[in-house]
């Protein structure tokens, strides 16, 4: 424990690294996270369970296109709620005043279970209109009309809900029967996306799957479908994963290249009977320390960076079970790395005490 | 005896070949007896007092520590029995740079488990009996030459060894310093009996030992006759 407390300056060094990584880890934890629920909160709100996409799509909205025959096989199923749903994106221009925006326009039935409040189920009922993602709140207000996608027909804003957004875009509602109007004209001939489904008995999906020639996904791996979702997770897991190795690797150098500098002490420790347990555990204590108290510092640095940076444009979603989670890994693992220069600890012979070469 | 080897046999890889630094050699040091070993440099003196110390295995022959026969034992038996019954005094005595004189010798009984506050008084009492009362908070940096083998001494009496061995202990000292700190450990290993045994090419470790054997190619001499023999 001594080295540490008269020679804090050298141990100053790689803490500050380990900090470091710490502080980017937390940062890119909160954007991972805020990215994520960019990409589908909206999915991940609605209170179904599975999805029935067209075979072959991919679990991918707009590449699947279903109809009635579809829809009656899974109502039909017992123990299954069903409801078709309609997802496109699309750009809004203002007719009056307000800006364009980008929509996730997703259609349902006023009666739909996805539909839980009676406000947004009149509202759904009434004349055509969007009821749109509640972060639109201040930009557009109730009453703004606006024109989707080429089409002639205008839409008033009816409301706001807490619908979030999905394929990084804010959702937008409306009646199924306006979004078949919006999507396909004249020629909707009852088609739309894919039948959302709550069960949570047993149920034979690949069965029913045949009957309504569709192919259904759990909610979780219907995700996968949010455009660029994969791709970004999948980026946000390798870079994280990358900072974690880092740490671990440059704790493991500092360990071997300390080891290795204090070798003649390590025998001299050795020589006044300390056992190679008493060693490591006195090296390890002393770096476990280090890593522990600049990670900790580290993942409060970036919790406040993610904070401050966070709220404007950049999706930044900070939660404390990620940032101690990624704390956690990033502790443990460092002091993981200290793991390679353990041999270099138990092969000092005691006789390197006197100044003689093993 | 409380120190004894018996046709101990140490070689070294020597280029291609191998050398025989101790070519089967005995000796035997009485409790609160102060042997000095000269030879020349590279002779294997060094070598000789880790043999004894433990700190090295040789390649064959008995080292017999307080009564112990040590060949049979294991890493961790000859750890153990090293650190309760040898203390060593190092060459510009080789001090933990970042502790303190008098964690330079509590850090014996931490490593040994058994730091309570008996060891705590008796690093402090030996601090004391060696003149460095004043010094015990100090780090090795802010120490003379003197004080700091003063404290490696103290550090080597702290486990309360059989065996004292030493590695040119005044070699980094002027001569009048040299002498203090060679009657200082002499007058220690006979007040507490140890067995000592002294590398030095120095006068003043010589002139407080009791006999002076040489080691010259491999084999040990008496160089003073009085009383001992040449094994
Ligand atoms: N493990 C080893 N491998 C190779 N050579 C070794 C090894 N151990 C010791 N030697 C050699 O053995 C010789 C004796 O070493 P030792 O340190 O015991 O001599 P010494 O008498 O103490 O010398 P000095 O007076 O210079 O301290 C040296 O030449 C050293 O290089
Ligand atoms: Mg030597």
């Amino acid at each position: 424990m001594r080295d540490l407390r008269r020679n804090w300056r050298r141990f100053g060094l790689v803490g500050l690294v380990v900090g470091l990584v710490a502080v980017l880890s937390t940062v890119l934890s909160a954007l991972a996270t805020g990215l994520v629920s960019d990409g589908i909160s909206g999915l991940r709100g609605l209170p179904l369970t599975h999805l029935a996409f067209e075979p072959g799509s991919g679990a991918v909205f707009t590449r699947s296109t279903l109809d009635a025959r579809a829809l009656e096989a899974w109502r039909a199923t017992p123990g299954v709620e069903a409801s078709p749903l309609g997802v496109a994106f699309v750009n809004a221009a203002p007719t009056t005043t307000g800006p364009r925006l980008d929509l996730a326009l997703w259609g349902v039935p006023a009666d739909s279970f996805l539909v839980a409040r009676p406000e947004a189920r009149a509202a759904l009922s009434g004349r055509p209109g969007l009821v749109l993602s509640d972060e639109l709140e201040g930009q557009v207000e109730v009453g703004d009309r606006f024109t989707v996608a080429g089409s002639d027909l205008e839409l008033p804003v009816l409301g706001f809900t807490y619908s979030g957004s999905y394929g990084h875009v804010p959702i937008a509602f409306t009646s199924l029967a306006t979004w078949q109007e919006l999507h396909y004209g004249d020629d909707a001939r009852g088609r739309f996306s894919a039948v959302a489904l709550r069960f949570d008995g047993p149920v034979d999906t690949s069965a029913v799957d045949r009957a309504a020639g569709t192919a259904t996904r759990s909610k979780a791996s219907a995700y996968s479908g949010s455009p660029g979702f994969s791709a970004e997770t999948a980026t946000m897991t390798m870079i994280r994963s990358f900072l974690v190795v880092i740490s671990a690797l440059i704790v493991g150098a500092f360990f071997t290249i300390w080891t290795v500098q204090r070798t003649r002490q390590i025998g001299l420790m050795k020589a006044l009977g300390a056992s190679n347990g008493y060693i490591v555990r006195d090296g390890v204590g002393q770096l476990a320390l280090v890593v522990v108290f600049f990670t900790v510092v580290g993942s409060a640095a970036g919790a406040l960076l993610a904070g401050v940076a966070g709220g404007g444009d950049v999706p930044i979603e900070l939660t404390l079970t990620g940032t101690v989670t990624t704390g956690v890994i990033l502790a443990v693992v460092g002091v993981l790395g200290s793991a390679v220069a353990l041999r270099r600890i138990t092969r000092v012979e005691p006789i390197v005490a006197l100044g003689v070469e093993p | 005896m409380s120190l004894e080897l018996r046709g101990v046999t140490v070689t070294v890889p020597d280029g291609d070949g191998i050398r025989t630094l101790l070519d089967a050699v005995d000796l035997a040091v009485a409790p609160g007896e102060v042997v000095a070993l000269t030879g020349a440099s590279g002779s294997g003196k060094s070598t000789l007092l880790a043999v004894a110390g433990l700190l090295r295995r040789p390649e064959a022959g008995e080292v017999v520590l307080a009564g112990t026969p040590t060949s049979g034992l294991g890493g961790r038996a000859r750890t153990k029995l090293r650190g309760r019954t040898v203390g060593v005094v190092y060459q510009s005595a080789n001090l933990f740079p970042s502790l303190t004189a008098i964690e330079q010798l509590e850090v014996v009984a931490h490593v040994q488990g058994r730091l309570d506050a008996d060891a705590r008084r008796r690093a402090r009492g030996l601090l004391a009996d060696l003149g460095l009362a004043e010094r015990a908070g100090r780090l090795p940096h802010h120490l003379s030459g003197g004080e700091r083998q003063r404290v490696g001494l103290a550090r080597a009496l702290m486990a309360e060894p059989r065996v004292l061995l030493a590695d040119e202990p005044t070699a980094s000292l002027d001569p009048r310093l040299a002498d203090d700190v060679a009657d200082l450990l002499a007058g220690q290993a006979r007040d507490r009996d140890l067995a000592t045994l002294v590398v030095t090419h120095d006068e003043a470790p010589l002139r407080h030992a009791d006999r002076r054997i040489e080691l010259d190619g491999g084999a040990l001499r008496a160089v003073t006759a009085a009383g001992s023999t040449a094994r």
